[in-house]
């Protein structure tokens, strides 16, 4: 059987992703120039959704890369957010400062918790998470000194002659910028490099990877410890902005991951780009749906109402999501290559059928 | 008139296809043996006959009948029983228990509890244990006996000497002219080809999703089976 | 003295919490499904039994033999519509499915009841109580037990002495053999999904009869009967039941000896102390 391969060769950019990459360049340079400005509103704005982009595309990570579907992604927020409390209120330091030792808490935490929790598979991992979050609200809430003070909450210490509210929002504004940029760039990076691509092969093929000797167990530890850093930094930088504190919403489901899993899954789970569409689109729909002049008006219960009811439907029937339905119409669309793309220079037809025909 | 009348059907596993235009027919009372290496697509046609893998085109036609709308469980219920590779025992059940669950479409025939206990005696002994805890031949002899349970009128046997002992498969080898003595039309699957061609009135050998020889399993020369068997590669 | 009223609330309450596990379960162990709305289900049964009361009158009781029928379909309804398409599918879609469908039934049940507080009233049982010695026992909590215990005795009996049981453990083992052998599959995940639903109705009246409830509760009660059947090991319904009892006995010794303490906490740590050193819960089979 003569068997030849056609001449090939790998590649990973493409022009279409070269020109959504420069179209995402003057994106975040467009949200740096608002984020400049001296709009409180706008950069609040900014905030919540680099916020929601950083832990909606570290959720993906984990739930569209590495099976790991977690739905105590709240422990990590609170856990940030308490940090941030903590060295700003309790050992006074610098409070943009302290978001590196809360976010570094965090990824400290997340290494018995994932001891724990990897004792559970698929869907019983997913509440496992959730009753680890809970014992995390829990303990929280019963520390009642300085300065957690128990379930009541407290405020982070911001004196306007240290930090104006002006400059406050401008810094965290370029803060939750730089974080989802970075957050992002790490992601594209981890599953170019060969922890991502070991995941990649077991996420298709659980049992072959596992087969060709892929140790899954360390590269989801190291990744779920990636997601909890970062998911930790956007829990103190959103604080950071709101400065009042509740252990029952840092740490409340419905306040982070059922909004998260809402994107994610409506964006497009297992693809980078996914999650930063679901979350913009998350806001803008927000915004409109709950201000009072837009056609169309729907109250807190309803919007939840329709987008539990989008997140179901898109489960059901459009798994892909809205990225990777057009990423299926349109396979060069990719803003960051990270598949390697095998183009045959002769396409005699494939493979199978030059098999067949000797 | 045939039993089982397979007529060109192409059957996919996803994207990969693993029959091409495969035809073959059964007639009422015979014993078939289907032979052909790893891969040729052997196990598929069973899975295409019982309802597991659905078929693109072509037709399967069983007493007359086209099966193509009617699920796995419903063509059980017609009176096709696969027995299938790999044995799939129901392993939180006791023995008695997988016995019983073939029984479950309450077809009426020779066929009952005593009856598989009388044929297949060491099942007997084992009634009470749970199947997870037999050996491979035990198990093997428990899903033909729960498969029997069904009273099938066409019985699909699957590889069924697939990491046996040459005793064992002989003796599992033994029960099918009893089978066939109950009105049962045999269906086998082996890579075992003398095994097979002992059992059987007729032999069909696959290659690569397609029969590439049939005849009377008595008058198959070992050359004509061998290159139908290895296919292209003998002649070059 | 109070050690063993203690004792005794916690393995009455272990009781409920099984009850509101038999339906996970069932699920899990028949189809590897599991669904995030469970709690939300119940909660919506206690709000329907308060509806009921307050337009036809009379006592919650009548209402269950209402709403058993109605929650088996609705778990008929739930297979055919939602659950049908999750079995055997990727668990992140089983997770974001069933999830969506929480945030549904928290704010409709939000949307028509408000956020305020209900309880069902059951009169004068509320508070009537056996004394034994110095040892009084709830009459309610005792009567809620006995009926968890029925319910799981006439489950374990269906499945392990029935044909359509037998089908069902098949079907947990081996769906495609199981097809092979005449059994629908799908006629068993609907059955499984109407048992799901309508045990933890029952479990949702019964809860809102000791006490009061509102529409974001569900989460909560997801929590403890998933607390109950890990504890129990998956795969056994009287693992369940230990496993509930395990449940309802650290939270109530819990309270007892840190007064301060929130009650649910106790059961957590227990939970995460059972996944640290019994992963396959105290009466699991080993994983194959």
């Amino acid at each position: 059987m003569s068997d030849v391969p056609a001449p090939a060769h790998v590649v990973r950019a493409t022009t279409t992703s070269r020109v959504l990459g420069l179209l995402g360049v003057l994106l975040v340079a467009w949200l740096a120039f608002l984020a400049a400005s001296d709009n409180p509103a706008t950069q609040t704005k900014i905030v919540e959704l680099c916020v929601f982009v950083v832990v909606a595309s570290m959720w993906n990570l984990l739930a569209g890369y590495t099976g790991l579907v977690s739905i105590g992604q709240q422990a990590f927020i609170g856990l940030g957010a308490y940090g941030l409390i903590v060295f700003g209120n309790g050992y006074g330091q610098d409070v943009y400062f302290s978001i590196v030792p809360a976010a570094l808490i965090v990824l400290i935490a997340s290494v018995p918790i994932a001891l724990l929790a990897f004792r559970l598979r698929g869907g019983y991992f997913a509440i496992g998470m959730w009753v680890i979050a809970e014992v995390v609200r829990l303990l929280v809430k019963q520390y009642k000194d300085d300065p957690i003070k128990g379930g009541s909450g407290t405020s982070l210490d911001v004196p306007t002659d240290l930090y104006p509210k002006a400059e406050r929002f401008q810094t965290t504004a370029f803060i939750a910028l730089g974080l989802a940029v970075l957050a992002v760039t790490v992601i594209a990076l981890l599953l170019r490099s060969r922890i991502g691509l070991s995941l990649q092969a077991v996420r298709d093929n659980e049992h072959g990877a596992g087969g060709l000797g892929v140790n899954v167990y360390r590269e989801r530890f190291i990744v779920f410890m990636i997601a909890a850093l970062f998911t930790g930094a956007a829990g103190a930088v959103w604080y950071l902005l709101k400065i009042r504190i509740q252990p029952d919403t840092a740490f409340g489901v419905a306040d982070w991951t059922a909004p998260i899993v809402v994107m994610v899954v409506i964006g497009g789970i297992g693809t980078i780009e996914g999650p930063i569409i679901g979350a913009a689109l998350w806001y803008l729909v927000r915004d409109y749906v709950t201000s009072t002049d837009s056609a169309i008006q729907l109250s807190d219960e309803w919007y939840l109402i329709v987008t539990g009811l989008l997140a179901m439907v898109v489960a059901l029937f459009f798994q892909r999501g809205l990225w990777g339905s057009l990423q299926r119409h349109f396979p060069s669309l990719q803003v960051f290559p990270i598949q390697r793309r095998l183009v045959v220079d002769d396409e005699v037809g494939d493979h199978r059928d030059r098999k067949r025909s000797t | 008139m045939a039993l089982l009348e397979i007529d060109a059907i192409d059957a996919f596993y996803g994207d990969f296809q693993a029959l091409f235009g495969l035809s073959l027919s059964v007639d009422e009372g015979q014993a078939v043996a289907v032979i052909g290496a790893n891969g040729a697509g052997k196990s598929t046609l069973l899975k295409a006959v019982a309802g597991s893998v659905p078929t693109r085109s072509g037709r399967v036609l069983y007493d007359g009948t086209d099966l193509a709308d009617l699920p796995s469980h419903r063509r059980a219920a017609t009176g096709i029983s696969l027995v299938p590779e790999g044995r799939r025992i129901f392993s939180s059940l006791s023995v008695e228990e997988n016995l019983l669950v073939g029984a479950f479409s309450e077809r009426p025939g020779p066929w009952t509890l005593p009856k598989i206990y009388e044929t297949f005696p060491l099942l007997e002994r084992l009634a009470k244990r749970s199947a997870a805890r037999l050996s491979g031949g035990e198990q093997q002899a428990l899903a033909i006996g729960r498969a029997l349970m069904n009273n099938p009128r066409l019985l699909l046997l699957d590889e069924v000497s697939l990491g046996l002992a040459p005793g064992v498969v002989k003796s599992l080898y033994a029960v099918i002219p009893i089978i066939r003595d109950n009105g049962t039309t045999v269906l086998i699957v082996e890579q075992d080809v003398n095994q097979a061609l002992a059992a059987s009135d007729m032999a069909h050998c696959m290659l690569e999703g397609k029969v590439s020889l049939s005849g009377r399993a008595s008058e198959l020369s070992r050359a004509a089976i061998s290159a139908a068997y290895f296919g292209s590669e003998v002649h070059t | 003295m109070n050690w063993i009223m203690a004792a005794i609330g916690g393995v009455l309450l272990g009781g409920l919490y099984a009850l509101y596990a038999t339906g996970l379960s069932v699920s899990f162990g028949v189809m590897r499904l599991i669904n995030l709305a469970h709690g939300d289900l119940a909660v919506t049964a206690a709000f329907l039994s308060s509806t009921l009361v307050l337009t036809a009158g009379g006592s919650p009781f009548w209402t269950i033999l209402v709403l058993i029928p109605v929650g088996f379909g609705v778990g008929v309804l739930l297979q055919k519509v939602v659950f049908d398409r999750l079995v055997g599918v990727d668990p992140a879609l089983q997770i974001v499915a069933t999830f969506g469908l929480s945030i549904v039934i928290q704010n409709a049940l939000l949307k028509v009841y408000t956020a305020d507080r209900r309880a069902l009233d059951i009169g004068s049982l509320k508070t009537k109580s056996f004394s034994i010695g110095e040892v009084s026992v709830g009459a309610f909590p005792l009567l809620r037990f006995v009926v968890a215990v029925l319910v799981l005795v006439s489950l374990s009996l269906f499945l392990g002495r029935t044909s359509t049981g037998r089908a069902f453990r098949a079907t947990s083992d081996d769906p495609e053999a199981a097809r092979l052998m005449g059994i629908n599959s799908r006629a068993i995940y609907v059955i499984a999904s109407g048992i799901a639903v309508s045990t933890v109705f029952l479990a949702g009246i019964f809860s809102g009869a000791q006490t009061n409830f509102a529409s974001s509760d569900g989460p909560g009660l997801l929590i403890f009967a998933f607390e109950a059947v890990i504890i129990g090991g998956l795969g056994s319904l009287w693992g369940t039941l230990a496993g509930g009892i395990a449940l309802g006995l650290a939270q109530t010794l819990g309270a007892e000896q840190f007064t301060d303490w929130p009650a649910q906490l106790f059961g957590h740590v227990l939970f995460l102390i059972v996944l640290a050193v019994r992963p396959n819960g105290l009466f699991g089979r080993a994983e194959t």
